[in-house]
This record gives C-alpha cells, structure tokens and sequence, in this order.
C-alpha cells in the first residue's frame, strides 16, 4: 500500500535549481515526425505537424515547448501522451533509476518503455507514467459525471485505490491541488464549478496515477489572468522534490521563463533552438527565437516594429529548406534550398539555423 | 444505469439557471406531461384493456350496427364488437411498435457509435452499409420483405427493425463524432479506460436525450409503418391489430356504406397516439439539443479568456 493517497503539493521556490550533476533522461524523444492526411485522393496531401523533432526531458526538470499557434506543439505532446499516432522516429520514457521512495509497491522491475510508428496497444504502465493536462478546463471533464469521477478512475485503473477507500483517496487527491472543500466539490458536476476549479481537477486527475511526466498542454490559457498565477505556481510544485518532469506546453514566454528550466523553441513542427531557458529567452540565437522574444518582451510591447513579414508555417507538404526562411529577415539563399543542421551553440544549446555556423 | 446518470442530469437539472422567458419551460412541461399522460394511457389500455372487453373476433350483434348503448362503437361488417377491437388491437400494435423503437434504436446507436469512436477503415465499412440502406426507397423494399416472409407480428418487428435503423445509425455516427473530438474522452484513454468502457460509459450517457427522443421517435415510425402494412394487406389478417381493424374496415366497404364507426375509432386512436409520442418526442429533442442544454446549464456561457502575453495587454 502506498502511504499517502495523492501526492503533496508543496508552494515552490519558482525554478528550483536542480541537482548540480545533470540528471538523467527521463523521456527522449529522438527524430519524431507527426503527420496528416488532408483530402483524398488524387488530391491527397500531408500535413506536417512535426518534422525531425528530438528533445529529452529530464527526471525532476520543466521542459517549456514555445511556439505560436500551428506550430505543432500540441501534436507534439498528445503523440507523447499516446493519443495521436507518429509517423516516424522513437520516443523512450526510461526506467527511473531509483525509485522513489514511496511507490515501491509497483513496478518493482520497471524498464524503458519505448514506442514508435508502429506500436501497437498503449501499455498501462505508459499511462501510468504519462499525463496529460488539457488547455481546455471545459470540455476535459466529462458533463454527466461528477467531478470525482474522472480522479476514482485513475485512482482505480492504476492500482493507486481500491473500491473501498476510493471515495476517500479521491476527496485527498482534490485537496491535494488545493480545491476546497474537497469532500463537496467531488460530488459537483463540472459545468458547477469554475474555470480554475475544473482545472484543478483535471490536474488531479492527472497526478492521480502519480506519473512520471506531466505534459500540461496550455494549462492556463483558458483562465482568468488572476488565477493563472496560481495554477502555474501548482506545476512548478508538481515536480514534487525531482521525482516528477513536466513538459508545459505554451505560446505564453512570460510564464516559460517563469517555471521552465529549458526551452523547445519550435516553428512549422521543428525545433528552432533549445536549451537552458535564460540562455534561449534571454538570449536567443535564432532569428526565429529572437523575433518571439522580441514580441513578448517585458513591459510596453514592442519596441520597434518586428521585421519578419507575415504568413503562415509551410506544413502542408513542405519543401526542402528551412520552414522558417520565408518569414526570416535574415534569410539567405541556402536557407530556402537546404535544411538547416543543428548546431551547439552553447553548454546544452542548440540552434538549428544556417547562420549560426561558424 | 446507475442514479448519477440519469437522462441528461446536469441538463436537466440547471441550478440557479437564469430564467429568460418564463413562460417557455412551463409550456415545455405541459407538452411533455400531456405526452406522458396519453402514451401511459395507451400503455394502460394496451397492457389490461383486452382483459375488461369480450372477444374481437367473436360475431356478438348484426353487421354494421352503429353506436350504442349495448356496442359503444358499433359493430363491424361481420356483426363483431368494434370497441373490443379497438381495445385488443392495441396491445399488439404498441407491442410491436415498442419493440421495433427500441431495436431500432439499439442497432442504430451500436452501429453510428461503433463507426464513429473507431473511424477509418471501421467508419468507411459501416458508413457505406448505412447510406446504401438509407438510399434504399424503404416503402416498396417493406412492402417487398413484408409479402415475401410468412405474416405475423415477429415478420413486423423485423421488417421494420431492419429497414428502420440505418437513420438512426447516421444521427448517432454523428453525435458521437462530435463527442469523441472532446477532450474528456482523451482524458479517459490518458487515464487508460478501454476503448469500449469509454464507449459505453463515458459516451453513452452523453447520448442519453438523444437515444430517448430517438426511440420515441422510432416507435412512432414503427406504430406508422404497421398500421399501414396491415390496412394495405400484408399483416397476419386473422390477428386483431389497429391495421387489420382499418383493413377489414375497408374491406366491408365502410365507406360506401357511411359506417364511419367502424374506423374512426382505430384512426383515431392511432392520431391520438402518434400526437402523445410526438410530444413525448419534442420534450426530451429539447433537452438532446446541446445549445439548449449548454444554455440552460451555464447560462451565457464560459468566454475564453483572452490571452495576456507579457507586458501586451497592460502596457
């Protein structure tokens, strides 16, 4: 029996510095491509959701995914979370070397669990191990039932209760994430509940099974901005002293700077720059990346009208090149012919431009 | 089903719901209790009715007398009671009817729910079967089936079952559509509930209203089709049904000779029935239509709260 129903969680220390050796991997996600069919034939073209994309996540580490809309951050987390299919490439969720203390009555030999194109079934132990958290606190709950409901079944599916004290884990799961008072809101229905309630419970919801990774996929988009503080201080508890990774997946810089320990940068499905997230944002080496950092910049807007011209991302059957090259005002010939290589710029940095080689 | 999920709980039961014209939820309960009254009393007559009257089929008067104290409708053109007729042929019309709504209605959903949570290959398979069965002219091909199998109420319920159910399959196909996009499904794979668990108890009840409305609408096409197989010929004649009652009506010449009694009584019980049932029908269509619901639960509704990049919104 594992000791206490839901996991605590404690107010941070934003950022948190994490163990001064590097920790290992928990997730790496190595080339993964994702795409759409879009019409049928003889008309039939792909959508590129995702296009070369490899990052890692480490044990106890906020990994923030930052692009604007379209640019395939959100397909990137849900094909994580096993919810849409990949079409090539391998994500691994690795073996936690020592468990943590409290769960050592599952999984006492866990092993990397690997999936890629082909995979067929979801092993259990892959959602157990991975959450997701959903940008829309509206439609994540199911209508007719209770919001208890959707946090027993987890609890239930997972071994984490057993029909007897499942009423009691439950209302533990919901203090848990600071919804008060517990024993009453579980039995609500969620169209009683406000927007920042119905997002606590989806995040109980998700901690229920006591995962590994968290992808919160714009978990505060949707909220007002007073209680957006307030969610994001909870993820940044969610690491739970290390045992716990969180890929927030968001357009929103201010809070990636504010809880991320590293930063994806992605455009048009690909990785644009990664790295430590006050090197990428304070910083940004990609023309791309300084061009988001310029628009978001702190306090009265922009400074300067941003130099990139409009359009949108090629993803419907793009062409070689960068996809960035048509809006890039720095674009060279070569980047409309070539893809760019990946460069490290830095301890933990990497670019992928044509101007960052030296 | 269990008590936390009744037909559209949450739908159903607004709380504190703003009240915008007080008048249209009172009209809407009349409608729908004056609908539970006539089909409950139809219900009733049908299940003790043929226990209180003599036998239809027995030759009780002289032929085609009209109403009156001894034979309150009359008698037929073989001097049988047309009151006990009326009453009898109830119970196998509703039976029928009954019986044909909800298989109809099961096929219908299993079928539109199947195709739409699994979609492709799954999806193209199903869609195809039902949209040939839809664009199957579906009078002629019951009256095809109907004369072709041995008569009876089983050879009913199976000619309108199987010709019935493909709009149904459609109207399920695509509210589950709509539903499986939602995030809460996705929640429930994430959380790892099996496709069909999610199916039947994450879906379903969502579908509540609709499946309701549906059956009742089902009945009512299916009480409709009966009576008019039968008055065309092609029920089981011996049997005392409202459409063998209409037939024999016709058959006697009823109308040439001014015995209006001998089939008023049954074409009036059918309207009365079909107006209960569209009442029924309309009632739970309210509550099935989502952006009643959505109104009646949240009031306005929530607005996505725009998005605050730093500094953009309060420079």
């Amino acid at each position: 029996m594992p000791p206490a129903a839901a996991t605590p969680v404690s107010m941070p220390s934003a950022a948190a510095p994490l163990a001064e050796t590097v920790a290992a991997p928990l997730l790496t996600v190595d080339r993964l491509g994702i795409g759409f069919p879009l019409g049928s034939w003889p008309r039939r073209r792909t959508l590129r959701a995702a296009h070369d994309v490899s990052f890692a996540v480490r044990a106890g580490e906020i990994v923030a995914l930052v692009g604007e809309s379209g640019s395939g951050k959100s397909t990137i987390g849900r094909a994580i979370a096993r919810i849409l299919p990949m079409r090539t490439g391998r994500v691994t969720l690795h073996a936690q070397r020592d468990p943590a203390p409290g769960s050592s009555a599952d999984a006492p030999t866990e092993s990397d669990l690997v999936i890629g194109p082909d995979a067929g079934a979801v092993p259990l132990a892959w959602r157990r191990r991975v959450q997701l958290i959903f940008q829309d606190p509206f439609a994540s709950l199911n209508p007719v039932f209770p919001v208890g409901h959707p946090v027993a079944r987890a609890l239930l599916l997972h071994g984490r209760a057993t029909s007897a004290n499942v009423d009691e884990r439950v209302v533990a799961a919901l203090a848990a994430v600071g919804l008060a008072p517990a024993a009453e809101l579980a039995t609500r229905y969620p169209h009683q509940l406000s927007g920042g309630q119905r997002q606590r419970v989806s995040i109980a919801r998700a901690l229920a099974t006591e995962p590994d990774l968290v992808i919160a996929d714009e978990p505060t988009s949707m909220l007002d901005v007073s209680i957006r503080m307030d969610i994001l201080r909870l993820f940044t508890g969610l690491r739970d002293g290390g045992r716990r990774s969180v890929l927030l997946i968001t357009h929103d810089l201010a809070s990636a700077r504010l809880v991320a320990d590293r930063v994806v940068v992605l455009y048009a499905g690909q990785v644009m720059e990664a790295g430590p997230s006050a090197a990428v944002l304070g910083a940004p080496r990609h023309p791309y990346a300084r061009l988001l950092a310029a628009a978001a910049t702190r306090g009265g807007g922009l400074r300067a009208p941003l130099p990139a011209a409009g359009g949108t991302p090629p993803v419907v059957d793009p062409g070689p090149g960068c996809p960035f090259a048509a809006r890039c005002p720095e674009a060279l010939a070569l980047c409309r012919r070539d893809d760019a290589p990946v460069q490290a710029v830095g301890p933990d940095h990497t670019v992928r431009c044509h101007l960052s080689i030296p | 089903m269990s008590a936390r999920t009744p037909t559209g709980t949450p739908i159903g039961t607004p709380t504190g719901m703003p009240t915008g014209t007080p008048t249209a939820p009172r009209r809407r309960d009349l409608r729908s209790a004056l609908g539970v009254a006539i089909v409950a009393g139809f219900a009733l007559l049908a299940l003790v009715g043929p226990l209180l009257v003599g036998d239809p089929t027995a030759y009780v008067g002289a032929p085609l007398e009209p109403p009156s104290a001894a034979f309150w409708f009359g008698t037929t053109g073989q001097g049988q009671d047309v009151f006990a007729q009326t009453v009898v042929g109830a119970r196998s019309t509703l039976l029928v009817g009954a019986i044909v709504g909800f298989a109809v209605v099961l096929v219908g959903a299993v079928v539109g729910a199947t195709a739409a949570f699994f979609g492709g290959i799954v999806d193209s398979v199903l869609s195809l079967v039902v949209n040939v069965s839809l664009v199957m002219p579906g009078l002629p091909l019951i009256v095809v089936i109907a004369a072709f199998l041995p008569p009876g109420p089983v050879t009913m319920a199976v000619v309108l079952a199987l010709t019935g159910w493909p709009w149904h399959a459609r109207v399920v196909r695509a509210q589950v559509a709509s539903l499986r996009r939602r995030d809460f499904v996705a929640a429930a794979q994430i959380s790892g509930e099996s496709a069909w668990r999610i199916v039947l108890v994450e879906l379903l009840p969502n579908l509540a209203a609709l499946l309701g409305s549906s059956f009742i609408g089902a009945t009512l096409y299916a009480v409709g089709a009966q009576v008019g197989l039968e008055f065309l010929g092609l029920g089981d004649l011996s049997a005392v049904t409202w459409g063998t009652n209409l037939y024999w009506a016709t058959n006697d010449s009823a109308l040439l000779t001014g015995s209006w009694w001998t089939f008023v009584p049954t074409g009036l019980g059918v309207a009365t029935l079909g107006f209960g049932l569209a009442l029924l029908g309309f009632a739970l269509d309210e509550r099935a239509n989502p952006r009643l619901a959505a109104r009646a639960a949240t009031g306005p509704g929530p607005q996505p709260t725009p998005v605050c990049r730093d500094g953009a919104t309060h420079a």
